[in-house]
This record gives C-alpha cells, structure tokens and sequence, in this order.
C-alpha cells in the first residue's frame, strides 16, 4: 500500500514540547488521523451530509416552511406537488416541514441517547479498568449479563416499566448502549494504568478521580472517537425503531421513526408517505457508520505505524 | 532488464538426457508497485535423476520463486513465467494448465517446505492429509489411503505410526512434522521432490537425522531432489551437483566438490567465505558486504558488481553470459584469470 | 469434549445470575411507584395497594428475591398481570412463530452469505470483492425495520409475490407455512448475511494465505476441494461467533418485524407487555431472550471447541 502524495494543505501539528503525560504523541497523531481522515471520500463525504442534518435541525424553524403540525384534511396523503414537495401526511400536514422537525427531535434524541451511554458508561469503565480487582469483576458481570441481553427488547423492557415517551425512550437506550462505552474506557485505563507517566502522577498524590480524568480519559479519546460515531447510527435506528413501536416520540412532535408509524398506518392508501423519513433514516445511520468505519481506520493505521 | 539467457550448457559427457527436470531460459515476471518487474532472469536448471541438485543462494535471490514457479505455484495474480521452459517426463510444464499441472503435482513431482508445522494444516489428522493425496491422485479407497498413509509414516521413521496418524499436528514436534511432510510428499512415489529449506527451522541434531532419512529415501525410491537452501554446509553433505543463484540467475553451476574446492565465480567465493568453519579458520568474518537487491534495481552488467571486490569496468557494461566448461558454468568474465579460494 | 461445554456451561452460570438479577429490579428501578404506574392517573389509593399486593410490592425486597429466584428455579415465571395466564404458557404460544421466523432467517444468511463471502475471498481486491464490500456496507447501514417495509411496499402490497401480513404454522402445509416467513425472514436476515459475508471474506482470506494452503496447492488438490474443506473449517471459527452474535439482533429486530408482519410471536408478546406494564411477562420476555443468547454462545463455543483440535484435547 503506498500512500500517495496529497496536494491539500494540512496544518502542520502543533510543536510541543509537553512529553510527561503522553499530550505530545496524542496530539500529533491526531493531525496524522485528521489527514488520513481527510483523504478518505467516503468518510468525508458522511461527514459533510451529518454537517447538514445539524445545520438543518438548527436552522431548521427559519426555514419558509408551513407549520409541520397545521392539518389540512383535505388534502390527506398527497404526493408530491408544488405547494408540499414530499407530499402531506394523513392529517394533511406537510411531510417536508415535519421532516425538517424530526430532524432536530431525532438529532437531539441521539445526543441523548449517547451522552446517557457516555456517562454512565465510560467513567465506570475507566474505574473498572483502573483499580481491577471486586469492582471490576461486579461491573464488568453487568456490562456481560447487559450486553447478552438482545438491545431493543433491553430498551422495551426499561420502557415498559418507566413508561413511554422520548426522554424515557432515550435513557433505556443508553444505558443499552453503555456497556459498550463501558467496555471501551476499561480496556484504555488497563492498557495505560501501569505506564510510567500514570505512575507518576499516582506517586504525586494526585487523586484517582483526575488521573482518571485528566491523564487516562484523553489517552482513549480515539476509540472512543470511532465507539460514538457507530452508536449515533445505532442510537437513531434504535430511536426510530421505539418511535416506530409509538414507545418513543409522542404526538403531535415527530421524529424520522414517528413519521414512518404515521405513514405505515396508511400504508394501503398510500406508499408514499413512508419513503421521505425511511430515506432520512438510512442516509443518516449508513453515514456515521461510514465516519465511523473512516475514523476506524485512520486511528488503526496510526496504532499499527507507530 | 532486456537481458538473453544463452542455452542451456551441454556438459561434455553429454548425459542432459539422463536429467529429470530440465528448465530452460525460465524467466518469471512479478506485478509489483514498480510495474512488471522480472524476478527470475533466463534460468537453466538440470537436475539429474535419482541424484541431487542443490540450489543454493541468499534470501531474495530467486531460489523460491524457481522452486514455486516449477510446481504451477506461482500466485496468478501476482507473478507469471514469460519464457523459458520446464521439462519434467517429456512435457513442458510452463506451457501445461492448471489441470494438467494438478496431475504431476503431488504426485510425480513433490514439494517440502521450510516450516513444516505451519504446511500442515491444523483442523485435520497427519494421516488424513497423507491420504488425502493418494486417494486423488491414485484413486484409492479410503481404507487403501489410510493404509498407505500409515506405510509412509512407517518408512519415514515415526514410531507408533498407526496411533500418530490419527492425531493433529500441533501433537508434532517440528522436525516429526517435516517426517510427516516428507511421508506426504511422497506417498505417490514421485520421481522429483523439491525441498525448500526443509532443515532450516531444525536443529542441528534433529537436521543431520533429516538428511540422513533424505538420503537413505533417495536411494530406497531412486528420487531426484531439487535441494533448495542457503546453506552451504547442507549443500556439501547432501548434493551431487550445485546451482548457485544469485539475483535471479544462476551464477555458477558444476560439480558439488569442484564447486565447492575451486570456486568460478566471486559470489560462491564470498558465500564459502561466510561459512562459520572458514570464518574461524581465517579469524575473520567475511562474509559478502550488502545485501540482495531488490529486482528492480538489478544492474545491466553483471548483477554481483556492485557487491564484488573483483569487479571492473567491464563488469558493468552489458549483460553476462552463462559460460560453461568441463561440465561446469560460470557466469564471471574474469573467472579464468581470477583465482578464487575455495573449501580447504 | 464433555468437559469443554462443561465448562461453557459453568462460565454462563453467573451471567444468568446477573440477568436474572437485574430482570428482577427492572421493578424496583422504576421511576416513582410501578403500582401507581400500573393503575393509571386518577386510581384510587385502593386499587393502587391492591396492585401492589399482587405485585408482592408490599413485602421487602430480599423476600421478593427469593420468591422469585426458587420460582425461577422451578420453572415458575410469575403470571401475567392482565391474562392471568402463566409466563411460561405465554411465552411457549409465541415461540413457535418466532422461532420460525428465526430459523427461516438463519437459512437465508447461510444461502446468501457464504457463497458470497467465498466469492469475495476467492476474488479479493478484485471488482468482484469491491463490489461484494460496497454491498455489505449498504445493508449493514440499513435499519431492519426499512427493509422490512420496503419488502412488503415492493414484494407484498405492489408485486403481491407473497402474502403481506400474518403467520400459517407448519402444520398447515410447509408451503403456507414458509410463503409467510419469506419477507420477514428476508427482512430479518440482510443486515445478518452483510455482516456474515463480511466475516467470512476476512476469514478466509486470512486462511487462504497460510502455508497450508500451499502444501495443498503442492499435493494437486483440487481447488473446490481445498477451499470447501481445508479453506472453510480453519475459517469456520470466527465466522461462528459472528453468526452466533446475529441471534441477539434478530430477536431485537423481531420486535419491529412482527409488528410490520402483524405475526403473533415473542416480539409482539413483549411489545404488548411493555404496552400493558405487564411487569411479570415483561421479566419473563427478558430473561427468556438473555437465556436463548447465551445459550447460543455456549453452543457456538463447544462447535468452535470441536472444529479446533487443540482446543478438543485440552478438554
């Protein structure tokens, strides 16, 4: 494999002369991933159209759109025309404004989902990973009976005795997709517990809490990287897939999955309706897991080459 | 690269005839990042039958591709033989399919490697794999395979063959795993075997033990062996004659014990030099400085000049025949007037 | 051998445990009181102590435990709170027609993912294998449920090649039967045969570089028969684990694929029982999936064990 010159300019990687804690190598690899990123189209490309959706769910409310919840029974199921370019729903509510709303509930439900994953995940693992022993052995028995457990019927249960409704749909997914985020810090504080630069902050005094934090947490920022840019994906698909149930979104709000419901209901009226939000789904999901693959192999080469 | 091999050199007691395999002008072309890149150059090869050829020469210079290339081996997508020919039994090899190739392979010509432990494969009984390949080639039923098997275990020497058979590989120690390699090869009674390295991975007792087991085979089956190795201390022990290859040429070929004695070319020199007894002897290494190039960066001239301490302009300024004489062949322009020094 | 799924088996125990455990405070961990929960806004405060009689809400935590651990222990999964029928029962009508639909998707993977995969890794770096990758992506990054759907637009509501909605059991005609599994199936197994496909090309073409592979080549095998028997059983081992690890996703999906399906199996009877807050069918469901995963691992570790003959031997 011959890696072939690149005309773009790169910025070059910051000079540091920080060595004692393991910032230099990290941040100078970082502009080697950044640039291996950078040349993979694919990876790119995902990342531009995920760019998108945030612009749009932030944006989205500027748009000179009709209201997504102003019915208009009249004209029910319509395809697309001038006046609604994807069509109406069953109320008649334009499909594209509604998808530009479920855009930003769906984006906002999968920073909820990831960021429950993330907390409850990743300081549990560092720990595990980090003192061994009881309390890795206990954390890491749930994080197995967790993960051997299918993840939407995991994510069901929890609903089912909290009770439907995004929030609650978002935290059961988290905490679905922790044991993951769990798995990941653990093995990133067992393989650099015992470098020499963590045994000298140890022998410091500095407490566990910020060497965790603060030395063992950056030095896992890469597969971590890589970890959440796959769960997004799974994030929405499992989001879209409790909307879909009615166990996430409740009316009138949207979200893709909701939309799908809506639209499968009338399926025998009409087809149409399902395709704009099934099509968001699967752009989106198949894009993070893109990024993912592309942030994947830009940090694995760096692992293998240094 | 456009370099002409001269034919074949006729040895003056004019037995080519009495040769086994006979390769002719062999050269192999790989598909590398430097485009079509010619890794073996115009090879001439005879390997007398029921004796034994030693094909001797550092990593990288050809001597595996040879082998590979003379079994149909050659990975299709990478590397493909565009001239020469190979003949085994009154058929050109490099000119049959893989079919027909699938016919001798296994079973008139053979093929040991250098790690045998990882040749075997792991999922499968030694006595599965022996049988496997005489109930294709020779159409035997399995219980005729399995006996078979069980004869070549015996004639290679493991102790409580029948037991041994059924087990797996990772049971073997390194130097039984090439017994069983050896009793797999030549479970169909082959006329050739190629062994590549077989007594490299070994350890010096466990190598003299192979050796012997080779020899006394040999004569048992009447076998003609393609020895390939790097070391020159095996080549003594085993061969009758010897093909020294540097680069992707053969670049001197002749009588084991004249090669070795009186030396024609300034490679083979160098390689005798790097014997551990001459070392010794000397109270110095000499061994050759540098190392292989790479294919391509092979030289017009002669492709050793730039390691030889003899070279001189001429060396370098076009491409050097394979001159034979008195049953041997060298490919130095200053062999006559060179006086190399050779085993003592 | 007996020895190794011994072991398998010790190994699972304490996952089990742990599952059981938490499937146990699924209850306790509930938000505010689940008998509240249970009763709906505006219950009198009746029939609220009323539910958590029956719950066995009113008793300390510890006792509960044990309840419902020996009842676990004597097959006894509780009864659910709006049938009165018993777990087990409930969950015993459903089986059927999810294990069907599992069984059926597990036969399209193998159909479709190994002849792929072996192509793949026959043809690697080549057009063929780009094209095999670029595939796989695509239908790794798709829901199940989206595929569901568009099968059932193309192949059931447009073309009407097969039935829509429903399920026939065996017992109707292996034709029926399987003409109703076909779509959801399909549905099921995509995303499985992608990621199986996958695997197996990384597999072996690890397995087709190995030295063995030429001493094959050397002997004047066959291709076929070096690639179906030496190729496939050394690469058999991971590919197992993948295809062990679809389990789990297929039962999660099966949720969703029952509902597009309207099929009356295990996912429609724990989204019902999620609907309902049936909190004994809900434990029950979960327990009865944890059990099928890791049992499913367990058998994919004593194949594997049984394809690796130093493992075997170890036992």
């Amino acid at each position: 494999m011959t890696e072939t010159p690149t005309t773009e300019v790169v910025t070059p990687a910051p000079e540091s002369t920080l060595a004692a804690d393991g910032t230099t190598t990290t941040r100078r690899s970082r502009s080697r991933v950044m640039r291996r990123l950078r040349r993979n189209r694919g990876a790119m490309i995902a990342a531009g159209f995920i760019a998108l959706l945030i612009l749009v769910a932030a944006l989205g409310g500027l748009l000179p759109l009709p209201d997504p919840n102003k019915q208009d029974l009249v004209n029910r199921l319509s395809g697309p025309s001038g006046d609604h370019w994807l069509g109406t729903d069953s109320f008649g509510r334009d499909t594209l404004s509604r998808l530009v709303a479920a855009t930003r509930v769906t984006l906002l439900a999968a920073t909820e989902g990831l960021l429950v994953a993330v907390v409850l995940g990743v300081p549990l693992g560092l720990l595990a990973g980090y003192v061994g022993g009881a309390t890795d052995a206990i954390l890491s028995r749930i994080a197995d009976g967790l993960l051997s457990l299918p993840g939407l019927v995991l994510a069901l249960a929890i609903v089912g005795v909290a009770g439907p409704g995004l929030t609650n749909a978002m935290v059961a997914i988290g905490i679905v997709f922790a044991p993951r985020f769990y798995r990941v810090g653990r093995s990133a504080a067992q393989s650099v517990s015992h470098e020499t630069y963590i045994e000298a902050v140890r022998a410091d005094g500095v407490p566990t809490s910020r060497i965790l934090l603060r030395h063992i947490l950056p030095n896992s920022s890469g597969p971590l990287l890589v970890q959440a840019s796959f769960a997004v994906g799974f994030i929405i698909t499992a989001e879209a897939s409790l909307s879909f149930l009615g166990l996430g979104v409740q009316v009138p709000d949207a979200s893709w999955g909701s939309m799908v419901r809506e639209g499968f209901a009338h399926v025998h009226e009409s087809t149409f309706a399902i395709i704009p939000p099934a099509v968001m789904i699967t752009l989106t999901v198949f894009a993070f897991s893109q990024l993912g693959d592309g942030l994947r192999d830009a940090l694995g080469r760096d692992s293998r080459g240094s | 690269m456009a370099m002409k091999a001269l034919p074949l050199p006729t040895s003056p007691d004019g037995d080519v005839t009495d040769a086994v395999l006979t390769v002719t002008d062999l050269s192999v072309e790989f598909q590398t990042e430097h485009g079509r890149v010619r890794v073996l150059d115009g090879v001439d090869l005879q390997v007398p039958s029921g004796k034994t050829l030693g094909l001797v020469g550092e990593s990288g210079s050809g001597k595996t591709v040879t082998s590979l290339a003379i079994m149909g081996l050659l990975d299709r997508r990478v590397g493909r033989i565009s001239s020469g020919s190979i003949q085994f039994e009154g058929q050109d090899l490099a000119a049959l399919d893989a079919r027909q190739l699938r016919r001798i392979q296994g079973a008139k010509i053979s093929m040991i490697f250098q790690e045998a432990r990882r040749s075997l494969d792991p999922v499968f009984t030694i006595g599965d794999q022996i049988a496997e390949s005489v109930r294709i080639h020779e159409g035997l039923s399995r219980r005729e395979a399995w006996k078979r098997a069980i004869e070549m275990l015996q004639l290679v020497q493991i102790p409580d063959a029948e037991r041994r058979a059924r087990e797996y590989p990772h049971t073997f120690s390194g130097g039984m795993c090439q017994r069983v390699m050896l009793a797999s090869a030549l479970a169909s009674r082959p006329s050739l075997l190629i062994a590549d390295e077989p007594t490299t991975a070994l350890d010096v007792t466990v190598q003299a033990q192979m050796l012997r087991l080779l020899r006394t085979l040999q004569e048992e089956m009447g076998l003609a062996i393609l020895f390939i190795t790097h070391d020159l201390g095996v080549v003594s022990e085993m061969c009758d004659r010897v093909a020294v290859m540097y680069a992707g040429q053969i670049v001197e070929e002749g009588d084991a014990t004249q090669v070795f004695g009186h030396p024609r070319h300034p490679y083979t020199e160098g390689l005798i030099q790097s014997l551990p007894e001459s070392a010794v002897a000397r109270g110095r290494l000499a061994a050759i400085p540098g190392s292989v190039p790479p294919a391509h960066a092979w030289p017009q001239g002669c492709h050793f000049a730039d390691r030889c301490r003899y070279a001189v302009d001429a060396c370098r300024s076009g491409p050097i025949p394979l001159l034979s004489r008195d049953g041997s062949a060298t490919r130095c322009i200053r062999a006559d007037e060179l006086s190399l020094a050779g085993v003592r | 051998m007996i020895g190794a799924v011994g072991r398998r088996l010790l190994l699972a125990i304490p996952i089990l445990v742990v599952v059981s455990l938490l499937s146990f405070l699924l209850i306790d961990l509930t938000p505010g009181s689940p008998a509240e929960l249970l009763a709906g806004e505006g219950a009198t405060p009746e029939r609220v102590a009323e539910l958590e009689q029956t719950l066995g809400l009113d008793q300390p935590i510890w006792q509960r435990f044990g309840d419902y651990m020996s009842g676990l222990l004597q097959g006894d999964f509780g009864t659910s709170l709006f049938s009165g029928q018993s777990v087990g029962d409930a969950i015993g009508a459903a089986l059927p027609v999810t294990v069907s639909l599992i069984v059926v998707a597990y036969v399209l993977v193998f159909v479709i993912a190994i002849p792929l995969g072996v192509l793949a890794a026959v043809r690697r770096d080549t057009r063929t294998d780009r094209a095999i990758s670029a595939t796989c992506s695509f239908f790794l990054g798709i829901p199940s449920f989206v595929v569901a759907l568009v099968l059932v637009i193309l192949l059931a509501l447009t073309v009407e090649a097969f039935p829509a909605t429903g399920y026939k059991p065996l017992a109707d005609g292996f034709g029926v039967w399987l003409s109703h599994l076909i779509l959801p199936g399909l549905a099921l197994a995509l995303t499985s045969a992608a990621e199986v496909t996958r695997q197996l090309r990384g597999a072996l073409v690890d397995v087709l570089e190995q030295d063995y592979i030429r001493t094959q080549r050397a002997k004047g095998l066959p291709p076929l028969l070096i690639l179906g028997k030496h190729g496939l059983k050394n690469a058999a081992p991971p590919v197992l684990t993948v295809i062990g690890l679809q389990l789990a996703r297929m039962l999660g999906s099966t949720v969703i694929i029952e509902q597009v399906f309207a099929m009356p199996g295990f996912g429609a009877l724990t989204l019902n029982a999620v609907l309902q807050h049936d909190f004994p069918l809900i434990q029950g469901c979960v327990l009865v999936s944890a059990i099928a995963v890791i049992g499913t691992t367990v058998v994919v570790d004593v194949v594997e064990a049984g394809l690796n003959p130093r493992l075997r031997s170890a036992a």
